[in-house]
């Protein structure tokens, strides 16, 4: 098996959700975003390492992520982004849609002839 | 929406910093990215090298950057203004063909409106502005009160005359006396106007004769 069958592609519009659900864990600058979803998806998701950029500011721009100078842990000024009281609303929204949509397809997916 | 704003206003008002701030953004991806190869035990040049790639086409992002802030919109439009700037310096004669149609057209339009304010949008606050005429002598700048006098007695062709004239006078103000410029006006001037106050009482016609009462009644 190699390296490519064990990674998944990301579908259109995942990577805001996961930015969101990455920064609300705690402010992070981009670099950071990039290892939080990693972790969180146990290294399983593709992530094109320049889009998180377009990303971030696009939901930057929605008023959903604040951002701020900061110091990294190894101490170097850094943009650190985090979640605004708007993002948390979208988070939750977008979540639920998303546990609608993976339960409407699992129940698809796993249907046999005889249920129909 | 104030967000979006926010976001646009910063980036355009101090956008040499902004495009600073992301040039630094992503170099500090690399630099991370770098530093956590390395440690994970390349070589410090091939991981500087992996880094990069990693990221990608770093001048792409950006303008994917700039298109999330709308900012490829105002960019765009300082181009076509720099454009439209050199175009007009190479051609001084077009240039100059175009300022004078443009500020006949406008000059033009100006006129017209003045004079259709004046007739029609926004008319003298009298009783009759249309039939209102304002005499004056080619060879005088102005017209003696016994002269006004003849005229008015004289006077076949229009429904009545006044006149005025301006003249200094003293206002007494809590702080002392000022000097103003006020006009006195003949006694009909309200009159022939047609112009009534909202409250109390104008002069008229016969106010201004030697017997007239010092104060009307009310």
């Amino acid at each position: 098996m190699d390296k490519e069958s064990r990674t998944a592609e990301l579908l259109p519009g995942t990577l805001d959700l996961l930015i969101l659900k990455a920064v609300s864990l705690g402010p992070q600058h981009g670099y950071g975003v990039l290892l939080r979803i990693g972790q969180i998806t146990g290294g399983a998701l593709k992530i094109e390492q320049g889009a998180l950029y377009p990303a971030l500011y696009r939901l930057e721009h929605k008023g959903l992520l604040d951002t701020e100078w900061g110091t990294s842990e190894n101490n170097r000024r850094a943009k650190y982004y985090r979640l605004t009281a708007a993002g948390h609303k979208r988070l939750r929204a977008e979540s639920d849609g998303w546990e609608r949509l993976v339960s409407a397809m699992s129940a698809a997916l796993a249907a046999r002839p005889g249920e129909v | 929406m104030r967000a979006r704003m926010r976001t646009t206003w910063r980036a355009l008002v101090r956008r040499v910093r902004w495009e600073k701030d992301l040039d630094k953004e992503l170099r500090l991806h690399v630099e991370f990215r770098a530093e956590d190869l390395r440690r994970a035990g390349l070589e410090p040049p091939e991981a500087e090298r992996r880094a990069r790639l990693e990221l990608g086409s770093r001048e792409n992002y950006k303008e994917e950057c700039r298109r999330a802030l709308g900012l490829k919109w105002f960019d765009e439009a300082w181009q076509d203004l720099q454009y439209a700037a050199r175009i007009l310096r190479r051609s001084p004669l077009f240039t100059a063909a175009a300022l004078v149609s443009l500020a006949l057209g406008i000059g033009a339009n100006t006129v017209v409106f003045s004079v259709i304010n004046a007739l029609v949008l926004k008319p003298l606050p009298v009783r009759a502005p249309q039939e209102l005429y304002f005499l004056q002598s080619n060879n005088f700048p102005s017209i003696s009160y016994p002269n006004y006098r003849d005229l008015r007695e004289r006077n076949v062709t229009f429904r009545d005359l006044i006149a005025y004239r301006v003249a200094p006078m003293g206002l007494d103000t809590g702080a002392g006396a000022e000097r103003v410029w006020g006009y006195l006006a003949t006694g009909n001037y309200f009159d022939v106007l047609g112009v009534q106050p909202a409250l109390g009482r104008l002069f008229h016609a016969g106010d201004d004769l030697r017997r007239a009462p010092a104060r009307s009644q009310f």
